[in-house]
């Protein structure tokens, strides 16, 4: 403020001194009055042309001897002094008013800030056994504009062995990010970047840096869960709501626990500040602050389990071409820790391998992972594939029977291969068995043969009971059974991409056909359907590991992955105590007890599971999907029965009964889960092609 | 109050050391000599911080610039002026050809486009610069024939025409800048020596409808021509910046921008010597040339460049007072001339860097970089001195008289 006062006065007294001058100027001038004395002198001037001694002699008076221009000449140095003034006016708010702000120009001129990359967190398994961690590489970059270099491209290509075109489409690729350098190569080995840097003026915009990149040392395993990270774009630089904020060039999470727990992984990056010339070149590091690594992630993922599963999931579906589904192509298997929720192991096929994203993926390859040829390899079919639910829904819907009392203890029905809700003859449906029958049998018996009759009749009780209720209060008494073991919402799993699936209702429908009101109706078929899991339910592989844990835990644990943060002390900073929500489903406990007698029955009848040491429950299913060549096979169990520990639930997709590819997926992960020898399973040779 | 010289004592004051001492005190205006020392050597200053780690600027180069430049002051200074006063046709020659001289072969050197350089005897100069003062000397001696009264139409175009094509000329190269200093030399110098108000208005009408149609007609002729005809590309856009700032072809107005922020930097008393990062880092184009002054104002501050315009205030006090009291049309002329020359490139120069004037290469008097610049500033210098120790006082109007008659 004084400053500005003071050059305030400076100004003013310029202003007074440029003033002065001219009046003193003026007033020579005035003295001797202009006009009327400029014509007096030239008269006399003229007189006394040649040699006048008398105003020699007269020194003081020298005006006389002016001439007429000198008028113009006072007016002349006004102007000059408008001109002076003009400029310290000028001056004065460029040097006083808006200082300032020039000076924050100036500074922003001359000061660079370069980010340091904070190392980002690793993700391990519940043991604190690495699954991502991170490697150092040699990266070279290069300015967008070297794709328009031919000859700078051309040595590219020569010296890091990659075709021309792909260096420039690397080099023009936007969805690397909105950094001013893309990268063209990773991993380069130090021949190549020993000759860039010996010649860099042949490779103008082209610069060689070490990074520090994610490794995988598994590979490809737990992709799904895992995720993968890429270069920050545009997009994620305009997102407002995270607590951290990006800048170009940053690596942060795309999917998965990269993408969820991204806030924990992503640590906070230092600051370079240079002061740089007008080219950018740094001069002189200004100041400096480390960057610091993001924390670790513990999941709740077994690597050993995860291992297992990745490997039997794809052996389960290959086994399936040698029985004669060669469709069979894809699969989910997931295991779940019944007392906590957390997830042991979860394999979707097919897979990719993250470290395709390192440093940007490629378009081609970015292409075929998002195409209906390759099955979409994406795609975490885990919690993000809808499936109808099948037979496996037989617990569900004999859970909603028995609580509302359709069915009762000594309730049994006879399974004639075929049956009619009403009348002989009318809207008929048939048994899996059809033509033969199951008979007459109860409820455990009906589970354990899966016996679609039996839950047909269940269907069609609620059917009716539904029917009866007035038109405006309208109960669904059976998708609210249903509902209340997940399905139809989301289970809450901390990782993106979840769905929600469906459980069907009258409200449903209508919505959905309310361009043809003949199908919109709901119909007592609609409930015998969804009582054996076909219809319109949908729901993912996760959904009915979650109901299954809820039966055998007899209460719902929210699902997830979390375990634990380390931070780079190697110190739990938060623990998995916390307090994933747990709901109790308000079923009669002896009803549940008749659904564990059904389940298993249904894996004593089977066999296959007497290798364990354990004892196991669980349901068969065969999914029945209009477009596709052959049923999707389903299994689902836990162990131990006496203090359930483990689900495991396992979809192959076109593989058949799903006392085929199914089971042998769950099997094999219990086999892997006690430690219990029972071989791999077997695939021939050609199978494994597909 | 001052004090009239004597010639006639010139032979006596060489003999007495003591009375050469007061005779120097006498002629040599000790205001001027304070105002220019401390001009120059602001100056120097200031270009040495600008030429500070630069390839193309040799500070050295603008020391021996000001030296040379003293000793044709000098020289200057101890020649009678009114010599010159007769010498309308040979000054009218000397200065066609220093004007045409960047044309001829050999010696002609072409710059960043302009051929405004020779090169002679290893020396390279701009003929332009002396070309100014010439064109002074003549103007002067033309104009003040009429003895301060031009009503004359047909006298005033002969005067307006022989500009025109001294003012063609240079506009060959093509210098621009250099070409609105002679306008601005010739409106000095015919305003001052009492061109009648009706021709000047007309003139400057002329001027202003002449631009105006040469500027909207300009793109139409390019048009049906195919190339340039008045105006160059750049120097349309360097107008249209000025119009609106926010405008920018082919990145005119970053010059602009980085000039403003260097000065706005600066703020009250700057960043100190030697410290302009705007310069010193290289944002400033053209640092210790066109754009000096705003690595003045950015080390010294708005008291620094309040300075400079108060230095230059005194300057024209003092050559105000000088041609005032000169009782020589001629001489009166000749400072008018060169105070014209000076005022305009003041104007052009720093009112460029702060936005008010489009931006032209037009240096900075005393200050910017360049030693034909420095050496017709000290030549001007000269004459002004000539006219304060040969143009007051009857020795002279008895010279001329005698002369005339």
């Amino acid at each position: 403020m004084s400053a500005a006062v003071f050059a305030a006065l400076i100004g003013l007294l310029v202003f007074l001194a440029i003033i002065v001058v001219f009046l003193i100027i003026r007033n020579i001038n005035h003295k001797h009055g202009n006009k009327t004395f400029n014509r007096e002198f030239r008269r006399v001037s003229e007189m006394q042309a040649p040699g006048s001694d008398s105003i020699r002699r007269s020194g003081k008076h020298k005006q006389p001897e002016k001439y007429e221009g000198k008028g113009r000449m006072v007016s002349f140095g006004i102007l000059i002094a408008g001109i002076l003034g003009t400029l310290t006016v000028k001056l004065w708010t460029l040097q006083i008013l808006a200082s300032d702000d020039y000076a924050q120009m100036a500074a922003e001129n001359m000061t660079s800030k370069a980010a340091v990359a904070a190392i980002r967190g690793r993700i391990l398994d519940r043991n604190g056994e690495e699954i991502v961690g991170n490697r150092p590489s040699l990266v070279v970059r290069g300015k967008k504009s070297v794709a328009e270099d031919s000859s700078v491209v051309h040595r590219l290509s020569l010296v890091l062995g990659i075709p021309k075109s792909v260096i420039r489409r690397k080099l023009l690729d936007d969805t690397q990010g909105v950094q001013a350098d893309r990268e063209i190569a990773h991993d380069v080995d130090m021949r190549a970047v020993a000759f860039i840097k010996e010649h860099p003026n042949l490779f103008p915009g082209a610069s060689v840096e070490t990074r520090t990149l994610r490794s995988y040392p598994h590979g490809s395993l737990a992709a799904h869960v895992l995720g993968y990270t890429g270069p920050v774009t545009e997009d994620d630089l305009k997102r407002t709501d995270g607590l951290i904020k990006y800048q170009s060039g940053d690596i942060i999470g795309k999917d998965g626990v990269e993408l969820a727990f991204e806030s924990v992984l992503q640590g906070t990056r230092g600051t370079r500040t240079y002061k740089v010339d007008v080219n950018g070149q740094p001069t002189a590091l200004l100041s400096e602050e480390d960057p610091i690594s993001g924390s670790d992630v513990c999941l709740t993922l077994d690597l050993k389990i995860q291992k297992a599963t990745d490997k039997i999931l794809k052996q389960a579906i290959a086994s399936s071409h040698d029985r004669g589904f060669p469709d069979a192509n894809a699969g989910a298997l997931v295991c779940i820790d019944i007392e906590d929720g957390g997830i042991l192991a979860a394999s979707s096929y097919p897979t990719y391998n993250p470290d395709d994203f390192t440093g940007g993926i490629s378009t081609e390859l970015w292409e075929q992972l998002t195409n209906k040829d390759s099955a979409y390899p994406l795609t975490n079919r885990v919690i993000a594939g809808l499936y109808p639910a099948a037979s496996t829904f037989k617990a569900f819907t004999s859970l909603a029977g028995l609580e509302r009392g359709i069915v009762q203890k000594d309730t049994e029905h006879t399974c004639s291969g075929e049956w009619f809700p009403y009348e002989e003859g009318k809207w008929g449906q048939r048994c899996w068995t059809y033509p033969d029958g199951h008979g007459k049998l109860g409820l455990e018996e009906a589970i354990n043969h899966s016996c679609d009759v039996f839950f047909y009749n269940i269907g069609r009780d609620f059917y009716d009971i539904w029917d009866a209720l007035p038109k405006d209060a309208k109960v669904d008494e059976l998708q609210d059974y249903l509902r209340s073991w997940g399905f139809g919402s989301l289970t809450g799993i901390d990782i993106p991409g979840e769905l929600a699936g469906r459980v069907p209702d009258e409200k449903w429908k209508k919505a959905t056909f309310v361009d043809t009101p003949e199908e919109a109706l709901w119909q007592p078929g609609d409930m015998s359907n969804m009582c054996i899991g076909q219809g319109d339910i949908l729901i993912t592989p996760l959904q009915l590991a979650y109901g299954f844990a809820g039966i055998a835990g007899k209460q719902l644990v929210t699902p997830h992955l979390f375990n634990r943060v380390i931070d780079e002390n190697g110190e739990v900073v938060v623990a998995h105590e916390l307090a994933f929500p747990q709901t109790k489903p308000a079923f009669k406990p002896e009803n549940i007890a008749r659904v564990e007698d059904g389940l298993r029955r249904v894996v004593i009848r089977n066999g296959s599971f007497d290798v364990l040491p354990v004892e196991v429950a669980g349901k068969t299913g065969t999914a029945e999907v209009k477009a596709a060549k052959a049923d999707f096979s389903w299994f689902v169990g836990y162990a131990p029965l006496d203090k359930p520990k483990y689900c495991v639930a396992c979809l192959v997709e076109q593989a058949g009964m799903g006392s085929s590819a199914a089971i042998l997926g769950v099997l094999h992960t219990f086999a892997s889960i006690y430690d219990t020898d029972i071989g791999e399973i077997q695939v021939s040779e050609g199978a494994h092609e597909r | 109050m001052p004090v009239t010289p004597r010639i006639e004592t010139q032979a006596q004051s060489t003999l007495s050391p003591r009375r050469g001492f007061k005779r120097i005190v006498e002629i040599a205006n000790i205001p001027l000599m304070i105002v220019m020392i401390v001009l120059v050597s602001f100056g120097l200053l200031v270009v040495w911080s600008a030429t500070q780690g630069s390839e193309k600027y040799s500070f050295s180069h603008q020391l021996s610039g000001v030296f040379i430049g003293l000793a044709f002051m000098l020289l200057i200074w101890r020649l009678d002026y009114r010599r010159f006063a007769l010498l309308t046709v040979p000054l009218l020659i000397l200065d066609i050809v220093l004007v045409l001289m960047p044309h001829m072969p050999v010696i002609g050197v072409t710059i960043n486009g302009a051929s405004s350089w020779v090169s002679l005897f290893g020396f390279q100069f701009q003929p332009g610069e002396l070309a100014k003062i010439v064109t002074i000397l003549f103007l002067a001696a033309l104009v003040s024939k009429y003895r301060g009264r031009l009503d004359s139409g047909k006298e005033y175009l002969k005067v307006v025409g022989v500009l025109l094509v001294l003012l063609l000329g240079i506009m060959s190269q093509p210098d621009m800048g250099t070409g609105l200093v002679f306008v601005a030399i010739g409106a000095a110098i015919l305003f001052s020596g009492g061109a009648n108000r009706k021709w000047l208005l007309i003139t400057i009408l002329v001027i202003f409808i002449v631009l105006v149609v040469a500027f909207l007609a300009d793109p139409l002729l390019d048009q049906a021509i195919g190339h340039d005809v008045f105006l160059k590309e750049y120097q349309k856009n360097r107008l249209l910046v000025f119009l609106n700032e926010d405008l920018d072809p082919s990145g005119v107005s970053y010059n602009l921008k980085q000039a403003k922020i260097a000065i706005g930097s600066g703020g009250l008393i700057g960043k100190g010597f030697n410290n302009a990062t705007q310069s010193g880092l290289g944002f400033l184009p053209e640092a210790p040339t066109d754009f000096v002054f705003c690595v003045l104002a950015e080390e010294f501050g708005f008291v620094g460049s309040v300075g400079l315009l108060t230095l230059y205030g005194l300057l024209f006090y003092v050559v105000f007072r000088i041609a005032l009291r000169t009782v020589d049309p001629f001489g009166s002329l000749v400072i008018m001339g060169i105070v014209g020359m000076w005022a305009f490139q003041i104007l052009q120069n720093i009112g460029m860097t702060c936005g008010l004037m489009p931006i032209t290469g037009i240096p900075l008097p005393f200050i910017s970089y360049g030693s034909s610049f420095m050496l017709a500033n000290f030549i001007a210098l000269g004459l002004i001195l000539s006219v304060w120790t040969n143009g007051s006082g009857k020795v002279s109007r008895q010279h001329l008289n005698i002369k005339d008659a």
